[in-house]
């Protein structure tokens, strides 16, 4: 077992964990923060995508070493208070159904905005492809990413 | 459907207002494989505090189907209470509440009644308190946005003000409930009510659910067929974290318990690597295939026979000799996986005296049945927590998953969450069963279909289940289309031996019976030189009702479904042919008392072959309920029958599931989703199921449509492979 210093959402946290361990089960089991899921543990699915270096990563597939020194941002750090445009948009659109893969989802568009403020139809679906929902709410997905974009994500 | 509803009203510690109603319990009695569901039995729904909160409590898992918001919503309308004012509350397992329950697409239309009497009595209630205190007539009070207002006096009494001496008055009789013209909220759009929760990632999925000096837990199993024959754990208990190795001795029936080794560690990751380092050999049993193209062989050896007579009305045989035209083809539809998203897991904690549970289920009583089995704890002992599910599709209608939280608990003493890897989880799955059909049709000169004669060979999950019913009855339907649609009509069935599980998938077997039924009558309006519409238009006949024994009986209403099938080819633009490099196929499907129609339109596409560009839905499911939920779950249904029509496919070798991860077992993912337009038919019949009628309609109205494009019958699923071929075959 190993210390890391981590900067998760704004604070240092020190955590103590073995060499290698997937971030995701970092934030999950050693820190609480169990917003990111576990869907495939091989980066095939997004449902643990969060922002590492500002970009979207899933976190399943990055060993906690690699996220040292870098600022870590989950779902429960994206906004104080659920009020960033791509959450909003989300609950104005009534975009999840069972909600499991969500928190990715937001995470992967929060991202995708970021860099992309007025993505198209073709760019939402190139950055969102890595993300599955099973149960099928692509579409709201799409129609909410427009609506933050207008909202200025 | 006719039940009796009881009503019982009572005060609340803190001077409120407490109404429960009877649920019929009938959905999983229905549906179980193998257990009889309890009666009628009663549950508070309504708790209106003296503070003017109103509290609805919600009783069936949510798996993503959006019953905790659309079961609560019936109250809420008949209550006349605004719907941002409501406090909305997941229950515990609790048989005060009546079936608790997820499948059959039953939760809203099996509670449709007492849940709206329950809003309906206590708003009865509370006006008759009111009425009392200002010493007028009732009929001259009526309701608004949570007030009882007298409009002759202009006096308004909040309902929390009212509460303490509503629960004092008699419990009435039936109190009549709103006419459909007064709703506000049914029929509405009203957003889900955990959305504020799931999009700051604080929603409280079964993965989440975490109790102090809890253990985590990875699991392997054997495969299909096989017995543990040595372990060696020995690297496994070197793995830092790694607490304790138990191995599980099944129960008798794979449905409750499967065999395997657990690894008991510190952290979810300390298990799966443990569980990783096990080096276990299997032994095989012997008994039925466990090799998936064994079980085809079978199949396709079958249908050249005909099978167990399901059906047989008429003369198939003479209809036949006297033919001008006969077709002949055969379908063949693969094992699926459910693949929720949120991979099986439970936690429990085990207790020398007691037990809890916490997790995504379908059938929580069942969960709490294994429960008791395995722990010897009489299940009054046992107490059920149903979180979030991240979605369900049928495989959480089996409880094993519990059991096996319920047995490493007790066995290490503490409380263990048992978390598949998703390996685990699509490997060690109860399967949509694999099938293959083969229909023959005669025509008349005039291109009538005078005679269906269609063979199912397949293996019956409830064979699998040794359940105590006939394999056939999960597996194919006698009342469905075309039966009494066509004079002579013969249906066979052949049960093909398998050791590969069997269970439960999103719309059960309609979703491959379709396929083939409604390519089929595609293939026939072709040979006939009819317009695909007008054929089926023509076979349904007028507007009648006929006989339906299966899911969503006790009648299937032909002019329903010859009116989805209208609307959507309507609003598809039927009438208007597309470009020459597009095409549409149309397909419709009643089930769950629903009824859906889709016309897909594809198009050549380079990359793909065949690219879906759009779906037009139709359906028919009584009154609306929640109408953003509702078109969710159409458009999460159609996608889902997309994604299985294009990708899905399990194979089994010598008992190893083939398919590890989402690269072998893919999902439909964004950049395939075609736009979904969904139309409700308005309709003031009672609400039907929606959760799993969408689904059928979609491999075939997609055939159909290929067909229509290229000239290609694709009569096996999935199709995605066969599409790419096709791009090539047209250079």
């Amino acid at each position: 077992m190993s210390d890391y210093l981590l900067q998760i959402n704004g604070a240092r946290r020190r955590v103590t964990v073995s060499a290698g361990t997937p971030l995701l089960w970092v934030l999950r089991d050693a820190l609480g923060l169990t917003g990111a899921k576990y869907g495939c543990g091989a980066g095939l699915c997004g449902a643990c995508t969060i922002h590492l270096g500002g970009g979207a990563v899933r976190s399943c597939s990055v060993p906690v070493e690699q996220a040292v020194g870098k600022p870590i941002v989950t779902i429960e750090g994206l906004s104080a208070d659920g009020h960033h445009p791509v959450q909003q948009a989300w609950m104005e659109e009534d975009v999840p159904q069972c909600g499991y893969c969500q928190a990715g989802q937001i995470m992967t568009a929060a991202a995708l905005l970021g860099r992309t403020p007025r993505p198209t139809d073709a760019e939402i679906d190139s950055a969102m492809s890595g993300n599955l929902c099973r149960c099928g709410t692509y579409q709201r997905i799409r129609a909410a990413i427009h609506r933050a974009a207008g909202a200025g994500a | 459907m006719r039940r009796r509803e009881f009503v019982r009203v009572s005060a609340t510690a803190t001077g409120g207002l407490l109404v429960a109603v009877a649920v019929p319990a009938t959905a999983r009695r229905a549906l179980a494989d193998d257990r009889a569901g309890p009666g009628v039995s009663l549950g508070p729904f309504v708790e209106i505090g003296s503070d003017g909160s109103v509290t609805i409590a919600s009783k069936n898992p949510e798996i993503g189907q959006g019953v905790k918001t659309s079961l609560p919503l019936l109250v809420a309308e008949e209550l006349d209470m605004p719907w941002e004012r409501v406090r909305v509350i997941q229950t515990d397992l609790d048989a005060r509440y009546g079936d608790q329950f997820a499948g059959g697409s039953t939760a809203v239309s099996e509670n449709w009644e007492a849940l709206r009497r329950a809003g309906a009595t206590a708003r009865h209630l509370l006006i008759a308190a009111a009425a009392a205190r200002w010493d007028v007539e009732a009929a001259s009070c009526r309701t608004e946005e949570g007030a009882v207002v007298h409009q002759a006096s202009g006096r308004r009494a909040p309902y929390g003000s009212l509460a303490r001496e509503a629960a004092r008055l008699p419990v009435p009789g039936a109190v009549p409930l709103k006419s459909r013209a007064a709703y506000r909220l049914i029929g509405t759009r009203v957003r889900g009510v955990d959305n504020g929760t799931i999009v700051t990632g604080r929603a409280t999925y079964g993965i989440d659910a975490r109790v102090p000096g809890m253990l985590h837990a990875s699991v392997v199993h054997p495969p299909f067929g096989h017995r543990i024959a040595s372990l060696d754990d020995s690297r496994a208990r070197r793995v830092p974290g790694v607490v304790n190795i138990v191995r599980i001795e099944p129960l008798p029936s794979p449905l409750h318990l499967r065999e395997g080794v657990a690894v008991l560690a510190q952290s979810t990751w300390a298990a799966i690597q443990g569980a990783q380092a096990l080096e276990v050999r299997w032994t095989p049993l012997g008994g039925a295939p466990i090799d998936s193209s064994e079980v085809r062989t079978a199949m396709l050896a079958a249908i050249e026979r005909p099978g167990l007579a399901v059906r047989s009305d008429g003369d198939v045989d003479a209809a036949f000799a006297g033919a001008a035209r006969t077709v002949d083809a055969t379908y063949e539809v693969p094992l699926l996986a459910h693949a929720a998203m949120e991979p099986i897991n439970c936690l429990a904690h085990v207790r020398p005296d007691r037990a809890e549970l916490w997790g995504p289920m379908q059938d929580p009583d069942g969960v709490r049945e294994l429960a008791a089995r395995v722990t010897g704890l009489d299940p009054r002992a046992i107490t059920v927590h149903m979180t979030r599910s991240g979605g369900g599709f049928g495989r959480r209608l089996m409880s094993d998953y519990g059991a096996e939280a319920a047995y490493l608990s007790k066995a290490a003493g503490r409380p263990v969450q048992v978390l598949w890897t998703r390996e685990e989880d699509l490997s060690q799955d109860f399967y949509r069963p694999c099938g293959v059909h083969r229909l023959r049709a005669a025509l008349s000169r005039e291109g009538r279909v005078v005679a269906w004669d269609q063979r199912l060979a397949n293996p019956s999950r409830y064979a699998y289940a040794k359940a105590d019913r006939p394999p056939v009855s999960s597996e194919l339907y006698a009342d469905d289309f075309p039966a009494r649609c066509i004079e002579n009509v013969r249906v066979t069935y052949a049960l093909i031996d398998s050791g590969i599980p069997g269970g439960a998938w999103r719309s059960t077997l309609h979703s491959s019976n379709a396929f083939a039924v409604q390519s089929f009558v595609d293939e026939l309006a072709h040979v006939a030189g009819r317009d695909p519409l007008a054929f089926r238009l023509e076979l349904l006949g007028a507007p009648r009702e006929l006989e339906y024994g299966g899911h969503g009986g006790p009648v299937f209403d032909t002019g329903r479904l010859a009116g989805v099938l209208r609307l959507a080819a309507d609003r598809a633009g039927w009438s208007r042919p597309p470009s020459a490099e597009q095409a549409r196929g149309i397909a419709g499907h009643f089930t769950f008392g629903s009824y859906a129609a889709h016309v897909v339109q594809v198009s050549r596409d380079p990359a793909v072959g065949v690219r879906v560009e759009r779906i037009v839905v139709a359906v028919d499911c009584g009154q609306v309920v929640n109408l953003s939920g509702a078109e969710a779950q159409v458009q999460g249904g159609v996608l889902d029958g997309l994604s299985a029509a294009l990708h899905g496919e399990i194979t089994v070798q010598k008992g190893r599931v083939q398919q590890r991860n989402f690269d072998g077992y893919p999902l439909l993912r964004m950049r395939e989703a075609p736009p979904v337009e969904v139309h409700f038919i308005a309709s003031a019949a009672p609400p039907s199921g929606l959760g799993e009628p969408p689904v059928p309609p979609v491999a075939p109205a997609l055939a159909n449509a290929i067909f229509a494009l290229t000239g290609t019958r694709l009569r096996r699923l999935p199709l995605a492979g066969a599409m790419k071929e096709l791009s090539k075959a047209s250079g």
